[in-house]
Formats: structure tokens, sequence, C-alpha cells
């Protein structure tokens, strides 16, 4: 069943506070990350190591995409940190703010540029840096629909039927 | 059965459809997205004890709030109605209720233009997809919803302006204008808006008699009364665009405003950051109100149509023209900007609702002229009309649900101060997440708080001022003691996850001083700990 049937069909499901879980990626160029997200969930510090290596959560190895997993309570808001602890074990923040939770069952994506010092939270899915941005491709597809649309709409015009009267 | 009660039905049917889980959440699931949702909640929920001075005794504590300024009178009188019922549930039965009787009022008025039963159902699709239905679901504004007065505003006002137009047409037009008014400001603007772009159609074209004298009868008046209430209501402050973090007040028009990008259909990207403003509009519907001048040559009373898809255009996309980046070419509104009361139209993407009038009813006509010229080929339009409602629209999908108990360690008597965190963003768009959680729990827990739930900004929300106060005195070892003592305040709720580590310990040892074995609670979404003021 999609996700999107699913939650539709689960709402009230969700009002009980469940345990669920968010899947937290970084997305980024720079390597030998060593990234781990912290979070208050309910009261409770929690931390979750975010790994390129292909395990758990982490569906390829090696492909500039950090992924964790951190189990929450139905929050409605989340406290969430994500920093790069160096081999000297200085730390280094990448990302750090308030998160509000949409959907229990959810996944957020950062991405850190080359070079920048922060990572920014984006809304495409946890893709490998090499893959172009998605950003506009949902316009752009519905514009190709809309011109559809109007090619069949001017076929009908074509018709030599009876006018308006 | 009767093509009124079979419209009827589909109306529902699409309203279902279109708003998702909301019908069946109940009590037990906020069904939306964003944080005005639970505004509009404790709206519902506070509605029954406004007073005639309409102030609500038990937010802004010790002070009240006022809300002559509501955003919308039609709002209050069925949280009225429905007082005694759970506001949760009122405001999600509302969502599918508000859905169906706008896309019922468009059927009609196309119905009344001439248009088959069979057609009309595309106004009615145009109506629910459109991107302002989505916007008002998932930010919260199902008030804004309660728009049926628009559609059945152009019917009657379209009879009015005709040269054979009665007294009784202009009363009905006059009423339905001054529902409008108390839906929202905005939908009284865009009200205005329709009711003059018919008027200078029907006066180009034929000479109205004073059927539109009796509309001015009913609808000045009502006009005057909400102007006179609204002008008490802080409306204006003054500089709200620099405390907004926008550096003109074209600028803060311009963000609220249509653009090339939102009239597309929305990406996923555009729910993820607080808000969901899309303007999108059935391509069906722009396709064949483009095919307008072809389809329907020769035939008569699409003009003024055609006009509103325009008129509605030039005013939603605020002060410029733009492809969502910069700006392309200024539009009529640039020339309002420098008007301090420009401000209150911070959003006039909201006034789109008057091209979704005239493109669904051009749409419909379109469809029904296009049916004759190429027979059943033309149903097809439905399916596509239909698609751009719940594929490119994105609705039900992106509805969301939230639990909407409360945390339970509220419970008890007594004003109790919510203690978050302040965030320094200059726009403020987390303190008023942040301020609309706490208004959303009085909702549950009854207890006086000290956030104005109706504040337009944070700086108005009284709770700014003495949490910056309490917070001072806290974290520096002073007396928040009296201060809360000085307020009224006879417990904090302290949301301790939401600060920083440092901070939340120094807090926390600084309120221990207050109550020793404080309540703590970590459902109803969020974790806080209620310390109790000692009586002196």
């Amino acid at each position: 069943m999609s996700p999107a049937l699913w939650l539709l069909l689960t709402t009230g499901a969700l009002a009980q506070e469940a345990p669920a879980t968010l899947t937290l990626a970084l997305v980024t160029a720079r390597e030998g990350l060593n990234v781990e997200a912290q979070g208050v969930v309910l009261g409770e510090a929690r931390a979750v190591p975010l790994r390129d290596d292909g395990q758990g959560p982490d569906e390829r190895a090696d492909d500039g995409v950090y992924t964790g997993a951190l189990v929450h309570d139905g929050a409605r808001v989340l406290s969430l940190r994500l920093a790069h602890r160096a081999p000297d074990g200085a730390e280094e923040t990448l990302w750090e703010g308030l998160e509000r939770v949409y959907s229990p069952e959810d996944r957020w994506v950062f991405r850190l540029d080359d070079g920048a010092p922060r990572a920014r939270r984006v809304a495409a899915p946890p893709l490998p840096p090499e893959t172009p941005d998605l950003g506009a491709a949902p316009t752009a597809a519905s514009l190709a629909w809309a011109g559809l649309v109007l090619l069949y709409v001017s076929t009908l015009l074509r018709r030599g039927g009876e006018g308006p009267p | 059965m009767s093509r009124t009660a079979l419209a009827l039905l589909a109306a529902l049917a699409l309203a279902v459809i279109v708003t998702g889980p909301a019908l069946w959440a109940g009590d037990a699931a906020l069904v939306g997205r964003h944080f005005d949702l639970h505004g509009t909640v404790w709206f519902l929920s506070a509605a029954p004890r406004i007073d005639a001075s309409l102030t609500d005794p038990l937010t802004a504590w010790p002070d009240g709030a006022s809300l002559r300024r509501a955003d919308s009178w039609t709002l209050l009188l069925l949280g009225r109605i429905f007082a005694g019922s759970s506001a949760v549930a009122l405001h999600n039965v509302l969502q599918p209720l508000a859905v169906a009787s706008g896309a019922l009022a468009m059927w009609a008025l196309a119905r009344a233009e001439g248009v088959s039963a069979r057609w009309s159902s595309l106004a009615a699709l145009t109506w629910a997809g459109a991107g302002l239905t989505s916007t008002a679901l998932l930010e919260g504004h199902v008030y804004q919803l309660l728009n049926f007065s628009l559609p059945l505003l152009a019917w009657s006002w379209r009879r009015a302006t005709s040269p054979d137009g009665r007294a009784a047409h202009g009363l009905a037009a006059g009423l339905c204008f001054t529902v409008a008014l108390a839906t929202s400001a905005y939908t009284g603007v865009a009200a205005a808006i329709l009711t003059l772009t018919i008027l200078a159609c029907a006066v180009a074209t034929a000479r109205p008699r004073l059927a539109p004298l009796a509309a001015a009868a009913v609808a000045l008046p009502a006009g005057l009364v909400y102007l006179s209430v609204f002008r008490d209501g802080r409306a204006i402050d003054g500089l709200r665009f620099v405390s907004r973090g926008f550096e003109s007040r074209a600028a803060m028009l311009q963000a609220g405003s249509a653009d090339l990008v939102t009239l597309a259909a929305p990406s996923p990207a555009l729910d993820l950051f607080g808000h969901s403003q899309s303007s999108f509009l059935s391509p069906t519907a722009l396709a064949l109100c483009l095919a307008a001048p072809l389809a329907l040559r020769g035939a008569r009373g699409w003009g003024p149509w055609l006009g509103l898809v325009v008129v509605g255009l030039l005013t939603s996309m605020g002060p410029s023209l733009s492809d969502g980046d910069g700006a392309l070419l200024p539009l009529p509104m640039s020339l309002l900007t420098e008007l301090p009361a420009a401000e209150l139209l911070r959003f006039p993407a909201r006034l789109g609702w008057v091209t979704v009038i005239g493109l669904g009813v051009l749409a419909a006509k379109v469809g029904e002229a296009l049916e004759r010229r190429a027979g059943r080929r033309a149903w097809a339009l439905f399916a596509f009309a239909l698609i751009d409602c719940v594929v490119w629209g994105g609705m039900p999908w992106r509805q969301r649900g939230e639990t909407a108990a409360a945390p339970s360690a509220y419970a008890g008597r007594g004003a109790i101060f919510d203690l978050y965190p302040e965030s320094p963003d200059p726009t403020d768009e987390w303190n008023q997440r942040l301020s609309a959680f706490a208004c959303f729990y009085q909702s549950r827990h009854g207890r006086p708080i000290a956030d104005d739930c109706v504040a337009p900004s944070w700086s108005q929300n009284p709770r700014a001022a003495k949490q910056a106060a309490l917070t001072e005195a806290l974290l520096a070892g002073g007396d928040g003691l009296t201060l809360l003592r000085a307020w009224g305040f006879e417990a904090v709720a302290f949301h301790p996850d939401l600060f920083s580590p440092g901070d939340r310990a120094r807090l926390s040892a600084a309120l221990g001083a207050l109550d020793a074995k404080p309540a703590e609670s970590r459902d109803g979404g969020e974790h806080i700990i209620v310390y109790r003021v000692p009586t002196p």
C-alpha cells in the first residue's frame, strides 16, 4: 500500500502517540564524516549515528548519503542537532534547530554543500550528491500536463459540430 | 433523484475525497498541517465564552484578549452554535462541509448561467481542486472555505445588474456580500472586487436599473459596522513589515502573493517549511479558458467571467508579476504599497477566489460548447479535471494528522504560564508556532494562559514581554516568583525539550525553587513540567 494511502487511512492511529521512526539523511560530498544526530525526545536525550556504510537504514554504502533512524513517540516538535565528531574529539555543528514533526514516519533530509559551514534542510529525498535537484521537476511536469490538456482541447475545437447556441 | 440532490451528493463525495481523513477523525486527531490549525481550533473552543465586549477573559491573562479583529465572525457564530461539542471534532467536520458548500454553490452558479447540470460540475471541480482550497485546509484556515457566499454573490449580482434586475436580486446580493465580509476580511475584499468587476461589465454592455441600490442598502451599513469594529482592533500597528523581517511593505505583500510558480502544481517542497501557500489553478480549466474565444465565438454572456479571471489574477499576484525569484512587471497593486493600510492585505493570493469563480464558470461553458462540437469525446475533460484535483492538486495526500490530546500535566486550576524558548528568527515563525501550541492546549485544559491567541504578531502577544522578563529573572537568579504573582499566575508549564541543555538545566534549577515536586508528563505530543507557584 502506498505511504500516502496508508497515512490517509491511519490518521486516527497517528493520534495514539505510538513509537515511530524518523529517518535522518545528510547528503554531502565531504568525505570522512563522523556524523551524529542528537535530539531530545519527550524529555529523553537521544543520539543516533548517521552512517554511509549500507547498513541498517542506510541503503547504499559510500554514496554520500549518511543515514540514521531516530525513534520518537509522537512528539509534535523536536530539538535536533547534527554534529561531526573529528578524530581528536572536537565537535562541529552541521545543523541545529527545532523541527516540526508533520508525519511520525517521516524522512528529513539535510544537505551539506561543498565548502559550506552548515548543512541546510532540503525537500528532496535522500539522493546521491551527483543526482540533479528535483526542485523544478514537479512544476515542469504540471506544465507539461497543462500542455497536453490544451492539445486535447484544440483537437476538440477542430471538430466541426454545432457551435454555441 | 433530482439533479440538485444528485449534485449535493456529488459535492459531498468530492469534498470527502479532497479533505481526506477529516470526516472520520472525530475528536482524536487534528487534521491539517500548519500552526494556524491549532489557533483555529482554539478559536472554536473560545467562541462560546466571548462576551458582548468581544473579550476573551481566559487568554492574554490577566487582561483578556480583544477579538475585535477576529479572523472570521462566521466561525465565531459556529463556535457559539455548537458550544459544548468538541472544537477538534467541529473543525474536522467543517472541512468537508465547507468544501462541499462551495462546490455546490459553484455548480448552482454555472447552472444559473445556462450551463447544463453535467457541465456545471466542471465549475465545482475547479473550485474544490483549486490551490486556495488545499492551502486553506493545510494551513488551518477552514473559515476561508466557508465562502460559498462568493459564488452566490456572483449569481445574484449578475441578476441585479442585468436590465431586468429586480430589487430582490439586489437585496440577495447585499446579503451575500455581508456574509462574505463576515466569513473573513479577505473574502470581503474578494467580494468587493467581484462586485466591481461584474458591475463594470454590466455598465459597459447594458444599462443596469435600480436593483444595485438595493444591494448597497444592505451591504453598505454592514460594511460600515465591520470597519468600525475592525478599526478598534489594533489592526495596523505600523512597521509590521519590518518586524516580520521584510525590507519593505511591497516585499511583504509580494511574499503573500500568487506568482507564476505557485500557479502551477504544488511541488513536494511546498509543504515542508511551515506553510502551504499555493494558487494552483486546474490546467484543464485554464486550457478551456484559453479556448473560450474560439469555442464560444458568437455566444453571449461569457465576457464577465473572463473579466473575473483577469482581474482576479492581477490582484492576487500583488504588487508585481513574479516568477518566484524576482519581479518581472509592476501590477496595479504596486500603487497601493505606500499606504500603511496596504499591510492589511498581507496575502493578496487569497483574492484569487475571484479568478476561481470566473474560471469555473467559463470552463463549464466552454466544456459544454465543445461537447456540441465533438460529442462524447469532450467527456474526457471530466477525467482531466478530476486528475487536476487529486493528482496535481495533491489532496488529500498532503493532509496530515496529529494527536489532539494535550499534555496531562496541564490538569489543574488557576492561570498557567507557558515557558517556551524565544526564537531569534526575525520572521517570528517559531514563536508563533509555539504560541499556537499553547493556545491549542488551552482549548483542552481550559486554564487561563498568557498568550493572546489572536495577536497578529509575536511582538503583540503579551506573553512575549512577560516571558522575556521571567526568563531573564530565572536565568539571573532574580525574583521570578514576584513577577508570576503580580501577573496572577498560579503555575508555570515549562517545555524543557526545546531549550538548549545549558538553559534547560539553569531554568529547571530556578523553577525547582518554586516547587520541588512539579507535575510532569510526556503525553499529548510534548514533554512538560508544571511548577506550582507557592501562595504567599
